[in-house]
Formats: structure tokens, sequence, C-alpha cells
């Protein structure tokens, strides 16, 4: 009998664990004739609406002697086209009472406009005419190399700890494109040439490597009808589209290193190599991060920041990438602390999960926390497109907006430990001690 | 550049190729018809005890967030700067009731958050839980207890966010443009200082605590899937039996403008960048109906992608991002300019700023530029107000100014009524472009001259302190004058020639560790010392006038290179008598400021080796600081140690207290013994024997 109660049990809990808060998003999703994937929701509450065309290319797609070639080329995609002059692209979009914007990461690229929701045939329009016909001149690209020079010095060379995922990143991987970083080189940069754009446009800016994503105040009829008129003609891509096949080989031993950089406060930073997103592992190490260092009564905060003092800040994450990537640890240790009684004392309680499974007390706390994070991940329109497209392009399936949480909530406790076991182990990891470079 | 590209503009895609249909491309799309914008209602309310309760409801998400405010004026904080922050953040870390501990795991448990600043308490997560948050929220604005230990640790962790600071370009900037626009007795030009968070205690938290938490002038903004009757419900069972009382209101002088334009300049060598802010105070009330001008007027200068970026970005590719920002204040408000450009640029960048703030002042603006400006403010509101937070905030901002109740409903039309004349009037009115700050951290090597072009050129620290810079050629001492007065100071040159040997013991602590060190010499460069890790590892290391040594895990091995050079220095009974022995050459290279002291920089050099600077303060001619920097296959690398608190032991003058700084450690010595002449017998300097 005491067995049935127990099943009785679990299955109480695990209806528990799905009856989740959850906010049901509604959407409608088709593909165009020409490839270009389509989704549209609506959301009447503010009149605005978000456009989001994300590209299925990012860093990873470069060639190792072009890095930072994709981001620059993001960087042209708001020079114009034939009916868009040159600096007129910003300016359009401002005077309609719009804000645009667009970012580039290791896998795709990613074009945003937010307008009041009158305006949407503008943003279709704009959107639809640079990946029909874009038009960069050499005025154009000199000055966006220069801007995107300076990005990378204001953004990385010349901020304390500024690159340290670029460190990771290159210590981390030998083979696979994940070892360089979307900022890419300055020397590359200088080297990048038209031509090359040209043949860049052509192989990944097509309807098919891309989604287009719309929400906010609309009507789904009439805006179908909007992404017919502006998108349907626009010619598919008729190569192959590259795709990186590397396989990073399993780490063999620990990567160890120093960097020196203009800080006060030493720091240390841990990458163990882990599966790619979406995979029940990397749910089950992300599960992990939330017991390490998710809010204060977090294994890691608790321990190293308020009970031992070693660390201003300690934070666990896995970077969510399409193929195999990392999962990050970064301690900034406080004034006088040294970086290996930091390190040795994160190394302890990783040891902790590793041998001992955590409490269903603590298991329930980092479910509600994931909870809460999903939920208030939804609040804005276009924080949704970002998600709908995100989801359809590296998942296949758009409905993960509503229904991922169900894949964290999935994980055991077992697993928690596993994956401890697992990868979070000396061979498998780089450790890098940032420490204070000399004034020269 | 590839010729080619110069040439011509070349589409990327042949127009040729693509069938356009029945769309006529060339016709921008016109808008449809205006969305009507509706302003989310909420209410205000106040409770028995005077807590004014705003209510924005959200019910899009399941979620609630809430934040508790002290409506009171700045404050100034004197030699305790930064104590209302710290009382305020100490707030989250301890109750009556509850360790902090126990509050983290309890928000945590819910998936939830709480926080604490100054003179402020905040909450978020799921609105099932909205109750619980109140509980919490409310146990630590009414019953936090400060204790001890969670204050040291702030103190701590506040004292390592300061040293961080002086790191970050930006945050140095800042620091100089408040310190400097708003002076030192002003509550805008207060920095909080290591010094000043060390001076905090508990008491003094306790007193922040009871001059400000009074529910008459807080103010609960709730936002969220809640309703008013609840909520109110909730804040009375919660924060009812607060009791009123009353705030003293402090009293300020306004900050003068500059007299003129002078660029402030902070030596960060390394840097790639210039951070650049021009700035000014502008005497703007937030119920002045110049505001929305003022508004606009910014936004046509350098808003969004307006005309700072346009310029110094989209033409001149200076820069990844360059903006102004301007507003009210209700004790002094200010205009800025922000941008960060490469250093051989600074100065054309910073003449561009001052051309548009001219342009702006001295022309009208174009009717199509202006509706520009409008139409991107209105965008702007419009998208605002799906954030209920956002909303919230001019709820607060209402409230706490005593704005009209319709403020924001009608800021749109106000903002549409503004003409271009208007724009000038209020660039003229308000910006003074020969009485601005220029602010700027960067090699000032680099652009420190260039920028003299500008204004006066004055040098500040990384804390935002002026620096005082005598040029190596107003000082009229030369090298050998400071050490004979350095030798007159510290025994004379008779009593410090007649020291046959010298032993001197020192303790410290680094981390949980005691480290000892002894020391013993003999004339003329013999040296022994004697390294220990209590309980954990003990170095010995000598030279011996020829050779050095120093024992390791692999036994004991030869000294070379730049430790054998080290040694070599740390060995001469008198460095200053016998430098030139070693073969170096000394030279005042500058007047720098080591621990608030103004001194002499003195630089030795060598052909081939390390170099030295040793520091001697102007006034008392003792020594404070020694630095040696070493080649390293990263690149030059700076060790530092400073003395002080210098004593007498027979006759001798010795400093008695050593911080030395390297890799990021730091380590403080205490000398527990000195003894000279004790007859030092030369076998303690032998290389032991064995490998």
């Amino acid at each position: 009998m005491r067995k049935r109660i127990f099943v009785l049990l679990t299955f109480l809990i695990s209806l528990g664990t799905l009856l989740v808060a959850q906010v049901n998003i509604k959407f409608v999703e088709y593909n165009l004739p020409n490839g270009l994937h389509v989704i549209l929701h609506e959301d009447h509450s503010v009149p605005i609406v978000s456009q989001v065309m994300a590209y299925h290319v990012g860093s990873k797609n470069e060639k190792p002697d072009r890095t930072g070639f994709a981001h620059f080329f993001e960087h042209l995609m708001f020079e114009g086209s034939p009916n868009i002059p040159r600096g007129q692209f910003f300016k359009i979009v401002q005077n309609a009472g719009g804000d645009l914007n667009a970012f580039t990461s290791f896998d795709k690229t990613v074009y945003f406009i937010t307008l009041p929701s009158n305006q949407l045939e503008l943003a279709m329009w704009m959107e639809s005419e640079r990946m029909l016909h874009l038009k960069v001149d050499s005025i154009g690209i000199e000055t966006q190399r220069g801007v995107v020079k300076e990005e990378r010095k204001q953004g990385l060379e010349n901020r304390p700890y500024g690159s340290i995922l670029e460190q990771t990143m290159a210590h981390s991987f030998k083979v696979h494109p994940y070892r360089w970083t979307p900022i890419g080189s300055a020397q590359y940069i200088d080297r990048a040439s038209y031509d090359e754009f040209a043949q860049f446009y052509k192989s990944f800016y097509v309807p098919n490597n891309a989604c287009l994503v719309i929400a906010g105040d609309i009507d789904i009829d009439k805006t179908k009808e909007l992404v017919a008129k502006y998108y349907g003609d626009i010619p598919k891509g008729e190569g192959e589209i590259f795709r990186p096949k590397d396989v990073e080989p399993p780490q063999a031993a620990e990567v160890r290193d120093t960097v020196y950089d203009n800080i006060q406060l030493p720091a240390v930073i841990e990458a163990y190599h882990m599966p790619a997103q979406g995979t029940k592992d990397y749910y089950a190490l992300s599960m992990l991060t939330t017991l390490l260092s998710g809010g204060e009564s977090s294994r890691l905060s608790k321990r190293l920041v308020d009970k031992d003092k070693l660390a201003l800040v300690v934070q666990t994450f896995p970077l969510d990438l399409e193929d195999p990537s990392v999962f990050l640890l970064f301690a900034v240790d406080n004034f006088g602390k040294a970086p290996n009684e930091v390190e040795s004392t994160v190394q302890d309680e990783i040891v902790k999960v590793q041998n001992s499974m955590i409490s269903e007390e603590e298991f329930s706390k980092i479910h509600n926390q994931k909870e809460t994070g999903f939920i208030e991940k939804n609040a804005t329109v276009q924080g949704k497109a970002m998600e709908l497209a995100n989801y359809y392009l590296f998942f296949g399936d758009a409905n993960l907006i509503n229904s991922e949480i169900n894949n964290f909530m999935a994980v055991t406790r077992e697993d928690i430990q596993r994956v401890a076991r697992q990868y979070l182990i000396p061979t498998n990891r780089t450790v890098l001690y940032y420490l204070p470079k000399p004034k020269s | 550049m590839n010729l080619k590209l110069i040439l011509c503009t070349l589409s990327l895609v042949a127009l040729a190729n693509v069938a356009l249909g029945q769309l006529d491309r060339s016709k921008m799309p016109g808008p449809g018809p205006a969305p009507a914008i509706a302003f989310p209602d909420y209410t205000v309310e106040a409770t028995a005890n005077g807590i004014r309760v705003i209510v924005v409801r959200n019910t899009k998400l399941p979620t609630v967030s809430m934040r508790m405010l002290i409506d009171r004026k700045p404050a100034i904080e004197g030699e305790y700067a930064g104590v209302i922050d710290l009382a305020g953040q100490l707030m989250r870390s301890g109750t009556k009731t509850k360790t902090k501990d126990q509050i983290d795991e309890e928000v945590d448990r819910i998936g939830a958050s709480l926080g604490s600043g100054g003179t402020s308490v905040y909450a978020s997560g799921l609105s099932k839980y909205t109750e619980k948050l109140f509980d919490l929220m409310s146990d630590v604005a009414l019953h936090p207890s400060f204790p001890q230990d969670e204050l040291d640790k702030l103190i701590m962790q506040t004292k390592s966010g300061i040293k961080h600071r002086r790191m970050e370009p930006d945050a140095v900037v800042g620091m100089v443009r408040q310190k400097v626009l708003y002076g030192p007795t002003h509550p805008y030009g207060e920095v909080e200082t290591e010094e000043s968070i060390g001076k905090i205690t508990r008491a003094k938290c306790l007193e922040v605590y009871n001059t400000y938490f009074k529910p008459n002038y807080a103010i609960l903004a709730v936002v969220g899937d809640v309703d008013k009757a609840q909520v109110m419900k909730l804040a009375a069972k919660y924060f009812g039996k607060w009791k009123k009382g009353k705030i003293p209101s402090p009293v300020y002088s306004t900050p003068k403008p500059l007299d003129g334009t002078m660029v402030a300049l902070v030596d960060r060598p390394s840097s790639v960048q210039s951070v650049i802010r021009v700035a000014q105070t502008v005497d703007l009330q937030r119920t002045s109906p110049d505001v929305v001008k003022v508004s606009v007027m910014n936004t046509v200068l350098g808003g969004g992608v307006f005309r700072l970026f346009m310029n110094l970005r989209e033409k001149h590719a200076f820069t990844y991002g360059a903006y102004s920002a301007m507003g009210p204040d209700e004790l002094i408000g200010a205009f800025t300019v922000y941008t960060s450009v490469r250093n051989a640029v600074t100065d054309s960048a910073v003449t561009e700023v001052f051309n548009e703030i001219r342009r702006i002042r001295d022309e009208v603006v174009d009717a199509k530029e202006l509706q520009m400006a409008k139409n991107y403010m209105s965008g702007s509101f419009v998208r605002s107000l799906e954030d209920a937070d956002q909303v919230a905030g001019y709820a607060i901002e209402i409230e706490r100014y005593k704005l009209p109740k319709d403020y924001y409903r009608t800021w749109l039309k106000r903002v549409e009524g503004v003409s271009a004349d208007e724009v000038q009037q209020v660039a003229k009115k308000y910006l003074i472009p020969d009485k601005m700050l220029v602010a700027v951290v960067g090699t000032a090597a680099e652009v420190k001259e260039k920028l003299a072009a500008f204004g006066p050129v004055k040098m500040y620290d990384e804390d935002g302190n002026p620096v005082v810079e005598k040029p190596v050629t107003a000082v009229t001492m030369k090298a050998e004058d400071i050490f004979s007065k350095f030798i007159e100071k510290t025994g004379g040159k008779a009593k410090i020639d007649a020291m046959k040997d010298r032993t001197v013991e020192m303790s410290g602590k680094m981390q949980n560790f005691t480290i000892k060190i002894k020391s013993v010499q003999k004339a003329p460069n013999k040296i022994y010392q004697e390294f220990a890790l209590v309980g954990m590892m003990e170095q010995k290391s000598a030279y011996d006038g020829e050779k050095g040594w120093a024992t390791g895990p692999q036994g004991v091995q030869d000294l070379e290179g730049p430790q054998l050079e080290s040694m070599k220095v740390d060995g001469t009974m008198n460095f200053y008598g016998q430098y030139k022995d070693l073969a170096y050459t000394a030279e005042v290279t500058g007047v720098k400021n080591v621990n608030g002291k103004e001194c002499y920089e003195v630089t030795f050099t060598k052909a081939a080796g390390s170099t030295l600077r040793h520091y001697f303060d102007t006034k008392d001619f003792l020594k404070y600081r020694e630095v040696t920097v070493l080649t390293t296959p990263q690149g030059p690398m700076e060790q530092s140690v400073d003395m002080s608190d210098y004593k007498d032991f027979n006759g001798y003058l010795m400093p008695t207290k050593y911080s030395q700084n390297a890799m990021g450690q730091s380590m403080d010595l205490t000398v527990d013994k000195f003894d000279a002449n004790t007859g030092v017998d030369d076998k303690i300097f032998a290389r032991p024997s064995g490998k």
C-alpha cells in the first residue's frame, strides 16, 4: 500500500509542476513560398507593433581570417537601398516615432523595429527593402569600419573585464568557430572587402534563412496581406546555406591561464564544455546554475559572498548556443582575496553537488525561481517577438514560448547530480585568472 | 582600399534579377489613422498613517512589483558620505525576527526578489505571492536590525567597489563631472570614499533610519496583477502600525556656473579611447514651462540618432555613439553630452560637440527636423507606456514634485505645441558653451596638449580630486639634494655611514595567514631574508656581495635576472650612496600624489634591467613609496611598496608600517624589531650546500 501512496504522491507532485502559472501566448505561423517563416502575435494593450527579422547567421558562419564579419555586415544593413538613401534608415524610423536596432551573436543576427501600430506598413517596407536589395557604398563601408572598431574599443578594450568572453572562448575552443566572438578582431575588420560583403549577403540574407515575427496591436488577416505584399516577391536563396560542421573534440586536459587587465579586483572564470541548447542535459545544467547562483540564497552566493566574504559577486550560466558550448562561472574577488582561494571554495561547492543529492525543498525552490524567470521574460511585445523568432529558428518550435518551462520542470534531482558529475570535472574545463595589470 | 569600391556604388543584388510585381517600392508607405493613446489608469490613495499608495493594474502577466520610497530632499552627508545608501542596503540584511539567511531563503523559495537601497525598499514576484511580498517588504522597512556583521561585510564590499570604480573610465569621468560642477559641499558633488565608508557605524545607520523612515513621507507603488482594494487592505495590514513623524529639511547653496570653459583631464595611460563628457549645470525646475521645450531641444541635439550621433558617428566615425541629456531637478539640473572616441580624434570630437551646441543656439531648427524630434518623442513615450513600472514612475514623479495630475496625460499635446523659435530660445537661455566643463578620461600623453584649445586643462585623479602636479621643469630640487635631505632626516650621514649591519623583523596578515619577515643586512651590500607564511611555507634568500640564492621546493637555487637584480638593490646599506655602483642613474621626474602627500618622484634607470621609482615628501623629505618595474613575459609588471609611520630607533628614523600591492594582493606589515650594529656573522649570507 505504501508504494501506491508513493506513486500517487509523485503523480500529484508532477501534476503540481505542470500547473505552473502559465501565460498562453497565442500566435499564427506559416511559410511564404520563398521560404520565409512568418509568425504573427496579437496584443492590443498598447498601440505599438514590433517587427523582428532574425537571420540564421552569426559569427560561427565566418571564416577564421574574417572574424567580426557578420557583425560588421549588420552595421551595413542600415545603409539603405535603391529607395532609401544612405543615412536615412535611422531617420525614417525615428520620424515615424519608432525605435530600431540589431545585434549579432554567435548563431544569429537579429533586426528589430518597434513603431506606433499605424506605421506597421513602414516597418515592413524598410525591412523588406534591405532583404531584397541592400545598397552600400565605399563611404558607408569605411564609416562603419571605423564605427565597429570604436564599438570594440568601448565594449572590450577600454572596459575592465571586457575581454572575458573573448578570452574564455579562445581558450575553450580549438576547432569550432565559437573560438572567436561576434565582435571579432580589428585586424580582420580592416581586411573585409566589398566583394566579400556581396557574397555574404547573397548566401545568408535570403528569406529561406530567416524568421519574421510581427507582434503587437495588429489585425492578423490584414497583416498577412501586407506580409505577402512586401516579402512575397523576394527571391529564395539558391545556394546551399553554409553551416559549420566542425565538432569540437572532447577536451583532454584542463586549460589554465592568466590574463592581465586594467582592473583592481582579480576575477576567476571557469568554462566547462556542455551540450547544445535544447538537449536534456542542457536543461539539467541550467537548473544547476540556478541552484549555484540564482538568488541570494543560492549555494555559491551564500558561501562566497555572504559566509566566506571571498567574492563581491559570483555568477554561473550556460551559454545558450546552437552547437555545444560552455557552462560559465564568473567570480570577482573581494579586495585582498586571492583567486586560488575563490577557486578552491567554488570547487568545494561543486563537489558537494556531485556527492550528495539536493533536498526536495531546495529543488522546489529552484523550480519556483525558474517559473518566475520564465514568465517575466514576456513582458513586452518586442520581448515576445524575439522569443518566438529564437524558438522557431533554433528549436523548430515557436510554441516553446509557452511550453519550454516543462522541459526545465522535467529535470529530476538525479539529473542535476548526474550532470554535475559528468560535466563539472577539471579535465573538461578552462580556468582563467584575471589579474591587475601594472600601469606602464 | 579597392579602387572599384571608391569609384562606384553598387546594389548588392542587381535589380534586373528581381521580379517586383505590382508593388511600387519607390514610395514610402504613409501612416494609417493615428491610434488613440490612452495613458493607463492608476489610483493614488493615502493610508490612515499617510502613505501615498499608487496602484497600476496590469493583468498581462501574473506578476506584481512594488517599491516604497521616502519622498525627501537630497541630504549632505559630509564625512559619512555614502551612509544613506549603505544604511538602505543594510535593511535587507536582517530584521528583528529574521537573519539575512532566513530572508534570502524565504525570498528565493517563492522565486521572488527583494531589495533595499537609500531610503527605499522594493520587491517583485508572481502575483499569487502578493501578500507574502508585503509581509517581507514591511518586515525589512519597519523592523530592520542592522546587524553588525552584515554592516562589516557591506563596508568591505563597498570599499572593494570603490577600488574597482577607479578602473572604470565611465565611473571616473562621472565623478569628475559631479565634483567639478557641484563642488564638495553640495549633495550632488559628494562622493563616497573608502575613508567615509570606513567611518560608518551601526549607530549611524540607525540614525539614518530613524531620521527618514516616516509613513507620511512614504510613497508605495504597486504594479501588476492586483487590484486597488486588495492593495489598500494589505497596506493597512502590513504598514498600518507605522508611526508618523517629521523629517528635517536641509538647506543648500546653489552651485555657480563655471567661470569659463575648462578641461578636467584624468590620465589613464592604457586607454585606447577617451571617455568624454561636456557638461554644465542648468537652473530648471520641474514645474517650469520651459521643461517641455528643453526636452524637444535636447532631442534635436542629442536624442536618439539626432545631431550628435549623426555628426560624430555617421559622418566622422569617431565613436560608437554620442548623446546628450538635459533635465530639470528640484535642486539644480544638468546638461551633459556623452561619448567615447579614439585617442587621436579626442580634440576633433570635442570641437564637433561644441559646433553642434553652437548650431542649436545660433540657427532656428528646420521644420522637418523639429517634427521628426516630436514624432520620436511621441513614439518613445507611447512605447514606455507598455512598461507598467514606467507608468508607476510617472505617477511617482507627479506625486513627489506636485505636478498637475494630468501632467503626463497632456505631455504629448505640449510636445506638439513647441515651436522652432522656442527651441532656439531655450538653447540660448540655458546652454552656455563658454562656461562648460569638458571632462576627459584618457591617455594624457596623447590628448592633453590638444585639449588646451578649449580652456585651461586641470588634472584630476581617479577619485575625481585635483592632482597637484608640477612640471619637471618647475622642480628645482636635484635628485642628490633630495637624497641628502632624506639621509639627514633619517639619522644623518655620519650615523648612516657608521652602520655596519642592521636587522629588521616584521609581521602581518594575508588572508588568514600570518606572515613573518626577517631581513639582515651587512655593509656594504650583503643581505639575508627569511619569509614565512606561518604553518605553510618558509623561504630563505640571500646575496653575499657576489652571488644570490634562494630556497624553494626544488632545493637551493641560484638567483639570476630580475630577482638577483632586486637582491642587489635591497642589499645596499645606503642605496642613495651606492646606486651609482649598481650602474643606475637618478633623475627627478615629477611631483606626484602618494596617499594624499605631495611627493617628488625620483626615477632610477639602468641601461638593461629594471626601473625603480622612489617617492619623497616635498615637505618632510621622508620616503613614502617605492615602485619596481620588472620586465616579464606578459609585459612590464609593477610592484609597489608604501611605507609610513616613521619612528625613532636609537637615532635612526625608520618606517614601522609597510603595505605591499602586487598581483591584486595587498599585504600590510608592521615592524616588530629593529637592531643595528649587533655584529652579524658573514656565515648567514653563504649559500647552503646541496642543490
